[in-house]
């Protein structure tokens, strides 16, 4: 009985027609990420097709105006413009307290403090930006109006009148609030990946530093934050993107006015703000193909950010001092 | 013995200095994230009823005439279109996860990689203009089978990456006394490598769904929303429908008071779900650690 | 005096892990002592002589008597001096109550089985396990007489007076030859750039290192190579002008041509440092070294003049050990 079974030969499915299928199944599996990936740009590229022709490709990028109403003249500038400065403002604001905690965690707190900054550092993280955005509506925008905006603007009103124009109309919701809402939402991203980078310096090189007679902080500055540039600088570049892409609470709360000028409190808009805001009451087809185009306008910003990041953790991450 | 221009004294003030600038700007970073976290909690706390539970929404009259008003077809809605985006994500993510761990030499691995983080940093609301040109446009309605497939497009990346670790931290040894004893790739990927990885595997799933619940941004132009239940379950998948994330949205930018009270509502609520799928998963992985 | 370096606190655990310790050195009756015949007042033995060392078979207290006699005969000053030191992770004890002085201007080799403790014993004559969190010490460790574990010393300055050279080359990657070289004067604001020149070139000269890289100072440290990075460590160490050097098995990573120029350089340096040195390798310790520490399951077992105890080794395990019985 038992040789009988040993005799038959086993199933095909055990030789090699099982590998040949799971192989096949795995890489289609894979090959649909790939997929996914190349038919978003395609199909940004196809719908914002008519836009493009209609406007051609620098002159929709540099046009200042975005009118669906009267005109029905569409150009992207308002909110690239917004994009940047409202991401590159809050990455200004969040980058040295992000690095800071990832510090404060990794090197100064005593263990057990450093697991619930952690774990914190990730509850946080989670928070869904509609959330926070809710918040920033009937909070934290109605006090930065009350103890920031309005008092600025009535010493402006009465010393510096010139400025008013750059300073904008303080109601409360506009790039400033936006910037200050993405540097918190993207403070515990960047904190995590920092410290992921900081957890990758080997032990060796810290006790290098103290053996040399360092204090704490010494051994941060010499061996700490040297090895773990690279993967801090990429996961602030990776911020970066997160904080262009990030959609719900700053549409919440820039303001929405799609037309320059803009100013410092006053209300702005950004490329997701702009997407959100219109794109479900868009009717014409010339309005949601400029809506589309400037959907792919995010995906190649987005798509440069992040390769940019990953070249900087291929370049900067360190090999030399583990050469054997 | 060469002379020290900096004294000890001054170089241990200078590492006290610093560890007091680094306590001070990690409180004053967590303590705006943790006030966020408690205006939720005591909004959300003081708004919500039964009546949230049990009820649609409605007409923005209803709450005004102060009638019963809830979110119940939001909260069905969101399980709705979770749930399928997961069947979608799921399979995907763990395929390409399995390709990148257990076919590390495969030529499209490289590529994959770089495309599938790429993916993962693209914003969601890409992933829903996708969706809505794939699935909304042909179907030619908004449905929630196209806000699950936005909301996989969220989760597929970020599964792929986290099935492809937890394989990995499978030692090989494993996988080759499988191979040794006669067993074939397949069977050894599917019935040792991926039981030892489960926990892993699980967690992955878990941050991954708790990612895309969150989202509101891909499901406004697919899913788009719903004041009813719809009259027949298939609604909820071939027509529009209400999801938590994207109701908060529309309440907090209404002009009804009794809408915003509401939304703190809709805030709690999300909050602790989200919330308690990302403790389930981090205390998964504690687990498995210790 | 004895001083507790508490750095993760168990109170009571401690205070009866002390008590445990003192009931036994007082007693002058240490665990690893098996069948003591001596008295703690019985004078030492004089066919003892100056090296020959019964450490197996005698008091802490004895020992060290016995030890400084025969450095006083030989004209050696201690340089360093452990009292009863007792290290433990958690419930594991690392080292067990050892007791012995360090010679100036010798090379001094530990040697034993790993996880003998000899890397934990090393790593505390300079503080190193302030860093992590979970080891307990009690005990002293005397620098010229002054106990380092001392409340009101700051680890800071022991660190720079006794250096240190790990398993690994660990130069610091981003940093130039140079730079690696002059980071610990750096560190004390020393910006004169001639005096920086000069300590350069001293320690890389004194660490056999200069003439191969002269002509790429700005170069990175990583792109040295192993044996190259680990004299860079050693130039590093000395550059700062310590007094003694631990080194922990600072050739176990290398290939034997940068084995043989290190151990050169070893000997070399003895002249101007004391230094310790962890090593596995039993033929080096026979090569650098004056001294030799047996220690085996943390205890210090036997310790000697390096010829003496690999000749004439007094406790059989030492015996055993050396002869490759087991290790």
């Amino acid at each position: 009985m038992q040789s009988d079974l040993l005799k038959r030969p086993l199933p095909v499915i055990y030789r090699w027609l099982g590998d040949k299928i799971f192989l096949t199944v795995v890489v289609l599996l894979g090959l649909t990420i790939i997929f996914l990936a190349l038919s978003m740009a395609w199909v940004l590229y196809k719908e914002g097709s008519l836009a493009i022709h209609q406007f051609g490709v620098i002159g929709f990028l540099k046009g200042s105006v975005w009118d669906p109403g009267v005109q029905y003249v569409f150009g992207a500038l308002p909110f690239i413009f917004g994009t940047m400065v409202t991401s590159i403002g809050a990455l200004a604001i969040a980058f040295f307290p992000a690095i800071a905690i990832a510090i404060f965690m990794a090197e100064y707190a005593p263990s057990w403090l450093s697991k619930i900054i952690e774990n914190l550092v990730h509850l946080i993280a989670a928070i869904p930006s509609v959330v926070v955005g809710i918040w920033g509506i009937f909070v934290f925008a109605p006090w930065m109006r009350e103890t920031v905006y309005l008092p600025v603007v009535n010493f402006a009103t009465e010393h510096y009148p010139s400025l008013l124009p750059v300073l904008g109309s303080p109601i409360g919701y506009g790039m400033t609030t936006a910037t200050i809402i993405l540097a918190l939402m993207i403070i515990p991203f960047t904190t995590a990946l920092t410290r992921d980078a900081i957890d990758k310096v080997p032990r060796e090189q810290r006790e290098a530093a103290w053996a040399l007679g360092a204090t704490r902080w010494e051994v941060i500055r010499m061996a700490v934050i040297p090895y773990a540039r690279g993967g801090i600088m990429a996961g602030t570049m990776l911020s970066f993107g997160r904080a262009i892409g990030e959609t719900m609470a700053v549409a919440m709360l820039i303001g929405n006015k799609n037309n320059f000028p803009f100013s410092i409190f006053g209300p702005a808009a950004t490329m997701p703000s702009v997407i959100i805001n219109e794109f479900r009451e868009a009717v014409g087809n010339m309005h949601l193909s400029s809506l589309m185009a400037i959907g792919l306008a995010l995906f190649a910003i987005s798509l440069i950010v992040n390769l940019v990041a990953a070249y900087i953790s291929r370049k900067l991450s360190i090999t030399g001092g583990q050469a054997i | 013995m060469i002379k020290p221009v900096k004294s000890l004294k001054q170089r241990n003030l200078r590492d006290r200095v610093m560890e007091s600038l680094l306590v001070f700007s990690t409180i004053l970073v967590m303590a705006p994230l943790l006030i966020i976290i408690g205006y939720v909690v005591v909004q959300g706390a003081s708004a919500i009823n039964a009546d949230f539970f049990i009820h649609e929404l409605g007409s923005p009259a209803r709450a005004m005439q102060g009638r019963p008003t809830g979110l119940v077809h939001s909260i069905l809605g969101t399980a709705v279109v979770d749930f399928l985006a997961l069947i979608i994500a799921i399979p995907v993510g763990l395929g390409a996860g399995v390709m990148l761990s257990e076919y590390p030499d495969h030529k499209l691995n490289p590529m994959l990689r770089i495309i599938n983080d790429t993916l993962n940093g693209m914003p969601a609301i890409l992933k829903g203009l996708l969706a809505f040109a794939l699935i909304v446009k042909p179907m030619g309605t908004f449905s929630g089978l196209a806000g699950g497939v936005a909301l996989a497009f969220v989760m597929i990346p970020i599964i792929a990456r986290s099935t492809e670790s937890a394989l990995m931290s499978i030692p090989w040894t494993i996988r080759e006394a499988g191979l040794a004893i006669g067993l074939p790739r397949w069977r050894v990927v599917l019935s040792t490598v991926m039981p030892a990885a489960k926990t892993g595997l699980v967690t992955g799933f878990l941050i991954a769904f708790a990612r895309a619940a969150g989202e509101a941004a891909p499901l406004l132009f697919t899913s788009f929303g719903n004041n009813y239940l719809p009259n027949h379950w298939t609604g909820m998948i071939m027509g529009p429908v209400d999801t938590l994330p994207q109701r908060l949205y529309s309440l907090a930018i209404s002009p009804y008071k009794e809408w915003h009270a509401m939304g703190w509502a809709a805030g709690i609520v999300l909050l602790a779900f989200v919330i308690t799928l990302f403790i389930t998963a981090r205390m998964l992985t504690k687990e498995k650690k210790y | 005096m004895e001083v507790m370096t508490k750095i993760q606190s168990h109170p009571t655990k401690n205070n009866l892990f002390n008590k445990v310790r003192k009931a036994f050195s007082n007693e002058n009756n240490p665990p690893n002592s098996h069948g003591n015949n001596n008295g703690p007042q019985k004078p030492m033995a004089d066919n003892n002589g100056p090296g020959r060392i019964k450490t197996g078979m005698q008091s802490a207290g004895n020992r060290e008597k016995n030890m400084e006699k025969a450095a006083k005969k030989e004209g050696k000053e201690v340089r360093m001096e452990t009292k009863n030191l007792n290290i433990r992770y958690g419930t594991t004890v690392a080292v067990d109550n050892v007791s012995l002085p360090i010679y100036n201007h010798m090379v001094t080799a530990l040697i034993g089985p790993s996880g003998c403790g000899k890397t934990t014993f090393l790593r505390a004559l300079n503080r190193m396990h302030d860093l992590t969190r979970d080891a307990v010490i009690s005990g002293e460790v005397l620098l010229d007489g002054k106990n380092i574990y001392d409340p009101r010393v700051n680890p800071v300055t022991i660190r720079r007076k006794i250096g240190m050279v790990f398993q690994k080359p660990t130069p610091f990657p981003t940093m130039s030859i140079y730079d690696n070289v002059v980071a610990g004067l750096k560190l004390v604001g020393i910006k004169n750039r001639k005096l920086l020149d000069e300590v350069c070139e001293k320690a890389l000269k004194q660490a056999a290192l200069f003439e191969e890289v002269k002509d790429r100072l700005k170069s990175p440290g990583g792109s040295l190579s192993g044996g190259q990075q680990q004299r860079l460590s050693i130039a590093r160490a000395l550059a700062i002008e310590p007094e003694v050097i631990l080194m922990d098995e600072p050739t176990s990573s290398l290939d034997p041509k940068s084995t043989a120029k290190i151990e050169d350089l070893i000997v070399e340096l003895r002249k101007n440092y004391s230094i310790i040195i962890v090593t596995h390798n039993l033929a080096q310790a026979t090569r650098v070294s004056d001294y030799s520490i047996f220690m085996y399951l943390g205890q210090l077992i036997e310790y000697g003049k390096t010829h003496k105890l690999f000749n004439n080794p007094k406790d059989t395990r030492t015996e055993n050990y050396i002869s490759g019985k087991f290790g």
